[in-house]
């Protein structure tokens, strides 16, 4: 018997000890456990922050929506008191809710399925307690149809939701961006945001009192200025911290604190001067798709796509910046359509959300060849051997025969067949051509000679890569740093990278080579030269401003909201009312952000500035010599030109005509990319510091002397005369064209809600 | 093992006194502790999450009152029908529950997935615990015929097994591993006393690995039955949701508990059954170690009285008797409490005294009653 009085004591032994564990050595870890099982938080949404333009005007701002939510609890709890208690016969009274929903939502004009209003009520992400949104941005006369028959629609609500409004219609969307819902990895990639390293336990997270939770279907930036500030944009979302039992009815609220609507950002761009270059991009492709080409043999000029910036040379701000074809950020607000994804996706569409300017790479073309000259000057290339002096003028029969490929030898024809001989386009001969006449007629020949040079000689006299040296300082092929996302590099191909390229993947790159051709073809932008438009306007804003390379600005300040303040606890600091103490942010300035100073030869550069004046000034007066590419655009109105007042606003700038493919089976993109006001004695105009630079590129659009030119002309001409027109909100334009709401037929008395102003954030 | 002391019992002596003077006052001091904590806990862990305005719910606790008047007035009969002039009616008690086992089989509720209830309209009752008494006296009364030489031959303790197995088999089949666990040890603890040789505790033994393995392999315990025991060893798995929640709420406790009524583990309802197996997480939580402790020190002072108890017997009927009773107490109160926090598998057995329940509430007190029968007759 003594054996079980053994076996009791020491079960009670075990039983003691565990006990002691679990209640002495363990008691605080397992009392945060218990803490933690008790508490939700419940999350609002705070207002995003506002998009504004340089002067103010809203671009991006928050619109309050009629929304239909169903609450699971309440429905089911509604559909027990009317004695419909088995699932099967409650997913019945569901489904035939949801049709009557449906058919109430498509009669008021918003196209509803059955399908759509299912799939948003079992959207795991939300709780039994939780109002799920299942129709957004509706009718809000069904306030009045759900709100008379609660009877028929237990459990669903017609509220008020803040979404995105955007007061210019589908204007400046590339920059804008637009939100959406976030995805499983944009959730993950923010999971850490809102937490801060525990400085007392580095392996320990604490929860940032400024961090902003996400959940899912919470909206996030998706592009643009919505997605590269989404921190600074995104509120910080109003939480309450209830207490609640297991079957997560509410027990004590232990804390609450409202949302805190999220920064404003505010941009570079001038909203008028933005809708203009869009309409005027838009028109300039409309003009190019009507001409026909000189040879009927070449492919017509489809002008499907184009993109145009304009900046302000002496602080790299960009003013405006255009892309075609464009969407409709607002289309993104309750979700896309399938047919507009599908619209969007349609390979003839051309990719309309891509942001040409930033994120689309195009040959340089005979823009670059101001940087040729320059690395010309700067090598000491003028002069060597077979090239003359910058100041001398030569004769150019149309044609350079590079000088390393046998055109000497027996074989000439084989050598000709192989590209040995390098022609200008059209074949176009001309008398007279200094570096000055070189830019302004665009004389190939004279940069395929500069092209070759630096290639064949020595290299301890002149550096094989001088040219691409130079184009890299003035920010060509390498990203701008633009406050948006997507922006590609583009390339500044050297004999290195050409090489390297052939090793990584001989199939895509067959020729490892490099030769004397590869450079006369950089010479003048071509090869393999690629560039965005940003990034060429980056560099003509540093012709035109002496040298300086500027990162460029979109956005001039991020404004923050006023916040709550913090104590050293991290807890909120609160008056005697309890409400928490306001403390105001000084904004975020963007200052102009210099990359470097190039110091260009001041002889070459008024040279190189005569010469681009030249583009816009010179008229053709002898039978040898063709006038500036640009001259008709500039001056001739007949032409497709504007009358412009050169002389008192100069406009300097370079035509570029850019193959592309193997240039039989698409049309050239048509380029130009100049700086006004800017002039000099020698041309006897006004002399002043250049404050726009604009360039565009318009896709198998021809040649940029009579597409690109007359638009860029056009947008200079509105700017020199100050006539820039005030742009409208789309509720002006819908006013105008008498457009009205669907809502307001049934009730003409009611207007549209109206938008907020002031971030309505209550 | 101790050999049982031989000697027939003097039914000529005189009793001294009425039977409320011979009973043990220990055992009726300190059950009356463990009742008192057993009802306050209980109605902690019942009378609901209240809000501003909420009445609380009197119902478990006003149910286990009565269970506990109704187990009391049979413990009281228990206790004063001599136990030795009964032995004739242990045949006649062992019938009535294999009866009554069958018919839960045939006519029971079903809850839980275990066929192991009558419904009644006021409280189900469960056979399966009424048998338990009967499953002591009958082994009691079995061994102590049978134990009378040396050692106790093979074929009489495999008698005695199989007289245990009957009932076991019923309750299996309900099925109700946790009660036949306890049953289990009833049997462990009296055919150690009786004195069963090593050798045939480890041929005893090998068959029932046997047992239970065939039963596993052959689908015998379903698959919930086996996760909660597979639970046990794997922290992971969802059947250690409760156990997890119960040493959550026994640490939340800490040296002094949260309070009566202010457990949050409790009044969350994260620890389900917890008016019942997982009654200790309450005692844990809201009344802390202090608390707990103070709950296993009157278990173990109550253990060592019925001990005492059966060491004091007249006979060896009434020492086994005593000797079974421990054993069921013991093994209830650590596997319950061990369960709670995490040292046991997963099995449906109430904390004596101390659960919510009828039928659980009555046996434990019938147990008692024949223990203070033994006392009462004790040797002096």
């Amino acid at each position: 018997m003594r054996i079980l009085g053994v076996v009791a004591v020491s079960l009670f032994v075990a039983l003691f000890g565990r006990l002691w564990y679990l209640q002495a050595l363990q008691s605080e870890q397992l009392q945060e456990v218990a803490t933690l099982n008790i508490q939700e938080t419940i999350r609002t949404q705070a207002p995003r922050g506002r998009v504004l333009d340089v002067n103010g005007n809203v671009l991006v701002d928050n619109r309050l929506s009629t929304i239909v939510t169903v609450n699971p609890e309440d429905l089911r709890v509604a559909l027990v008191d009317q004695n419909i208690r088995s699932s099967d016969d409650q997913a019945e009274f569901r489904r035939e809710m949801f049709t009557e929903l449906a058919r109430e939502l498509s009669g008021s004009g918003q196209l509803t399925k059955l399908a759509d209003l299912e799939r948003a009520f079992n959207d795991p992400s939300f709780r039994q307690f939780e109002d799920i949104p299942v129709a957004r941005d509706v009718d809000e006369e069904l306030l009045i149809f759900i709100g008379e028959r609660p009877n028929d629609f237990p459990g669903v609500k017609v509220e008020q939701d803040l979404v995105r409004e955007y007061p210019y219609g589908a204007r400046a969307a590339h920059i804008l961006g637009y939100v959406g819902s976030i995805t499983g990895a944009e959730l993950e990639a923010k999971a850490d945001r809102w937490t801060l390293v525990d400085p007392e336990d580095p392996e320990n997270r604490l929860p940032d009192p400024f961090g902003k939770p996400y959940r899912s279907n919470d909206e996030i930036g998706k592009e643009g200025i919505e997605r590269f500030f989404e921190d600074d944009l995104r509120g910080i979302p109003g939480t309450q911290v209830i207490e609640v039992d297991n079957f997560g009815n509410l027990v004590e609220v232990i804390s609450s604190e409202a949302p805190q609507r999220g920064s404003d950002i505010v941009l570079t761009i001038d909203i008028d001067l933005q809708v203009e270059l869009e309409e005027e991009l838009k028109r300039a492709l409309d003009r190019a798709r009507e001409a026909v080409p000189p040879d009927p043999e070449d492919p017509p000029f489809t002008a499907p796509a184009g993109a145009a910036v304009i900046m302000d040379p002496r602080n790299g701000s960009v003013l405006a910046m255009a892309s075609y074809p464009t969407f409709d950020p607002g289309d993104f607000i309750d979700g896309l359509s399938f047919d507009q994804k599908a619209a969007l996706d349609d390979p003839t569409a051309h990719q309309p959300l891509l942001n040409r300017a930033v994120a689309e790479i195009y040959p340089a073309a005979s823009t670059f060849k101001p940087f040729t000259a320059i690395a010309a000057e700067v090598y000491n290339v003028f002069g060597w051997d077979f090239v003359e002096e910058w100041d001398v003028p030569t004769s150019d029969p149309g044609y350079w025969d590079l000088k390393s490929c046998g055109l000497e030898s027996d074989d000439r024809e084989t050598a000709l067949a192989l590209g040995c001989r390098k022609r200008n386009a059209g074949d176009a001969t001309m008398e007279g051509v200094d570096l000055e006449h070189s830019i302004a007629f665009s004389s190939d020949t004279y940069y395929y000679k500069l092209g070759e040079a630096f290639w064949i000689a020595p290299n301890d006299e002149i550096p094989d890569d001088g040219i691409q040296q130079i184009a890299s300082q003035f920010g060509l092929g390498a990203s701008t740093g633009i406050q948006l996302p997507g922006e590609k590099s583009g390339l500044m191909p050297t004999a290195q990278l050409k090489q390297q390229r052939h090793e990584d993947n001989p199939d895509a790159f067959p020729f490892g080579d490099w030769y004397s051709g590869d450079n006369a073809n950089i010479a003048i932008g071509q090869g393999d030269v690629a560039i965005t438009p940003l990034q060429l306007t980056n560099a003509y804003a540093a012709l035109a401003n002496g040298g300086t390379v500027f990162s460029p600005n979109i956005v001039s300040e991020i404004r923050p909201p006023e916040r709550v303040q913090l104590d050293e606890n991290g807890a909120i600091v609160r008056d005697e009312d309890d409400k928490p103490i306001m403390i105001e942010f000084e904004p975020i300035e963007f200052a102009p952000r210099v990359v470097r100073e190039i110091d260009i030869p001041a002889d070459i550069e008024a040279a190189i500035l005569d010469g681009l004046l030249g583009v816009t000034m010179l008229e053709k007066t002898l039978i040898d010599r063709p006038g500036g590419t640009a001259y008709n655009a500039f001056n001739e109105p007949e032409e497709g030109g504007v009358d412009f007042d050169l002389i008192n606003w100069p406009v300097a700038g370079k035509t570029g005509t850019a193959q592309v493919g193997n240039g039989t089976d698409r049309a050239d993109n048509a380029m130009f990319a100049g700086f006004g006001p800017s002039g000099t004695t020698n041309w006897g105009t006004a002399v002043s510091e250049p404050e726009y630079v604009m360039v565009t590129i318009l896709e198998e659009s021809g040649f940029g002397s009579k597409s690109a030119a007359p638009f860029v002309a056009r947008m200079f001409d509105l700017i020199a005369t100050d006539e820039v027109p005030k742009a409208l909100r789309q509720e002006e334009i819908d006013e105008f064209y008498g457009v009205t709401n669907i809502g307001e037929i049934g009730d003409p008395e009611q207007g549209p809600a109206e938008a907020p102003t002031e971030g309505a954030d209550g | 093992m101790t050999a049982l002391r031989a000697g027939t019992a003097d039914f000529d002596r005189k009793e001294e006194g009425p039977l409320w003077i011979r009973i043990d006052i220990s055992v009726i001091l300190l059950s009356i502790g463990l009742l008192a904590m057993g009802l306050v806990v209980v109605y902690s862990a019942t009378r609901g999450v209240l809000r501003e305005g909420d009445v609380p719910d009197r119902s478990f606790l006003d149910r286990q009152i009565i269970f506990i008047v109704v187990g009391l007035v049979a413990g009281g009969i228990t206790a004063a029908v001599d136990y030795r002039k009964a032995r004739a009616l242990v045949p006649v008690l062992y019938g009535f529950s294999v009866i009554l086992l069958v018919a839960v089989l045939l006519f029971g509720t079903e809850r839980n997935g275990a066929r192991s209830w009558f419904s009644t309209g006021f409280a189900d009752f469960q056979p399966s615990e009424l048998a338990k008494p009967v499953m002591i006296l009958v082994l009691a009364a079995w061994f102590s015929t049978v134990q009378s030489r040396e050692r106790l031959e093979f074929v009489n303790v495999m008698i005695g097994l199989a007289i245990a197995g009957l009932l076991s088999g019923l309750v299996l089949l309900q099925p109700d591993f946790g009660t036949v666990m306890v049953y289990g040890a009833i049997v462990a603890g009296i055919v150690i006393v009786a004195g069963v040789s090593v050798r045939h505790v480890v041929i005893v033994l090998g068959l029932l690995v046997a047992a239970v393995w065939a039963m596993v392999t052959g689908g015998f315990l379903r698959q919930t039955q086996l996760n909660r025991f597979t639970a046990f060893a794997d922290p992971a798995s969802a059947s250690r949701y409760n156990v997890n929640q119960a040493e959550i709420a026994i640490g939340n406790g800490g040296m002094t508990g949260t309070g009566l009524f202010e457990g949050t583990q409790n009044n969350s309802s994260l620890v389900p059954e917890k008016e019942t197996d997982f009654i200790f997480s309450v005692v844990g939580e809201e009344l802390g170690f202090v608390g707990g402790a103070t709950l296993l020190v009157l278990f173990g002072l109550l253990l060592a009285r019925i001990w005492r108890i059966a060491h004091l017997a007249e006979n060896d009927f009434g020492r086994l008797i005593a000797v079974g009773v421990f054993s069921m107490f013991l093994f209830q109160a650590f596997q319950s409490v061990g369960m709670n926090m995490g040292m046991m598998p997963v099995t449906g057995i109430p904390l004596p005294l101390i659960s919510a329940g009828g039928s659980s509430m009555i046996t434990n007190l019938i147990c008692l009653g024949l223990v203070q029968n033994v006392h009462a007759h004790r040797l002096r």
